[in-house]
């Protein structure tokens, strides 16, 4: 018997493919860069309480980074439930590189579910499928709000990391959130690329830590990060979910040591969703 | 809002950058300097220099092209003869196409080979 198994009550749904072109649904950026789109709705009423929410972005039409909200509600009255999911590009091709988030937060039966998204390159295209997972998985807790940390909408980006000018050496932290405001169970790290399409081969190694500036304590260390000169795109994109223990009023900062000093290529862009 | 970069004073190195801070954490480390900026430090384009203890632009990025390495390199010097035996015209007809065989793998940084 498979031990990986679901429970008996367990259900699961994927939303938003679009079966006549084997991918998932158009959500397109406005034409304005940096501008949210319009919502396109990938269900109209979900079919029973989603515990998880696996979010699957596909290869957009040009290579830019882009922004991604996952919304609730109506529409005209979309609630946003994920908050500015980070898809990067390495801006020469137009491929996103498995970037996946999974979250365990709730959406409750007969929810409207939507997309929209704003690109680094106005009226950019996003393929989007959602699969909602139900209570009765093994599962950790379920919560119910993601927090976005370092996102930058006037670039449809992230926030830059440097590691510094000495190689295979910790740079200085950059604060995230200043002070969270719930208790955070689960942390998702997503690496933008910074558009950068000529990349140096290297490695990275970063840390997460909480703590007032110049007295931070790391509570992930060392995840490590890389890049091929060949792909041209800082990797992984998105890590899995992190469980985490960090404080209401906690802040978060982080940091990074990098094995080259090249002043543009030892650069990249972090995102921090917490789960709380 | 203002921003805060506190480096050890002795060497310049940036410890950490922040959006506030705490004369606690702060003034009680006499190793410890801070300097406030009017606004958020975007790293993409700042960098610190710990020899003035400041931020100063980044570099832009410099890159060679592919195309040159054809026509300068010692690695293609085969290419060079058949190159330097054409017209005007067709020179440029071949640089041309193969810029578009290229596409995004063109440029190069200047540390990488001149070989893909």
């Amino acid at each position: 018997m498979p031990t990986f198994a679901a429970y008996s009550t367990s259900r699961n749904e994927t939303d938003g493919s679009d079966t006549s072109a084997s991918r998932g649904t158009a959500i397109t950026a406005n034409a304005s860069s940096d501008t949210k789109g319009t919502y396109t709705q990938l269900i109209a009423s979900t079919p029973f309480d989603a515990a998880w929410v696996w979010v699957l972005p596909q290869d957009s039409d040009d290579s830019t980074d882009m922004l991604l909200d996952i919304s609730v509600g109506a529409a005209a009255s979309e609630q946003v439930v994920l908050s500015n999911l980070l898809i990067t590009s390495h801006g020469q091709a137009s491929i996103v590189h498995g970037a996946q988030y999974m979250f365990p937060i709730e959406i409750a039966a007969g929810s409207r579910v939507s997309a929209r998204v704003q690109g680094s390159l106005g009226s950019d295209v996003l393929y989007l499928s959602v699969v909602l997972f139900g209570r009765g998985y093994a599962s950790a807790e379920t919560l119910s709000i993601v927090d976005t940390w370092g996102d930058d909408t006037t670039n449809s980006d992230g926030t830059s990391i440097d590691p510094g000018g000495t190689a295979n050496t910790k740079g200085s932290y950059v604060q995230f959130v200043a002070s969270t405001t719930r208790p955070i169970r689960f942390l998702i790290i997503a690496i933008g690329n910074q558009l950068n399409s000529v990349r140096s081969s290297c490695n990275w190694l970063l840390d997460v830590a909480v703590g007032a500036a110049a007295s931070e304590q790391i509570i992930l260390s060392n995840y490590p990060v890389n890049c091929s000169a060949s792909d041209d795109i800082v990797l992984p994109q998105t890590s899995q979910l992190i469980p985490v223990d960090i404080p209401a009023g906690s802040r978060i900062a982080v940091r990074s040591q990098c094995s080259i000093t090249n002043a543009t290529d030892r650069i990249f862009d972090v995102v921090l969703y917490g789960v709380g | 809002m203002p921003y805060f970069a506190i480096y050890e004073t002795a060497s310049g190195n940036l410890i950490s950058i922040a959006e506030s801070r705490s004369i606690d954490d702060f003034d009680l480390r006499p190793t410890l300097s801070i300097t406030e900026y009017a606004n958020r430090i975007d790293l993409s384009n700042k960098m610190w220099d710990e020899s003035i203890a400041d931020f100063i632009n980044r570099p832009a990025k410099v890159l060679s092209d592919r195309v040159d390495d054809l026509l300068l390199s010692s690695d293609y010097t085969l290419f060079q003869r058949v190159y330097n035996s054409l017209g005007p015209l067709d020179k440029q007809d071949l640089l041309d196409e193969i810029a578009k065989l290229l596409g995004g793998q063109r440029y190069r940084n200047t540390t990488e080979g001149t070989r893909l």
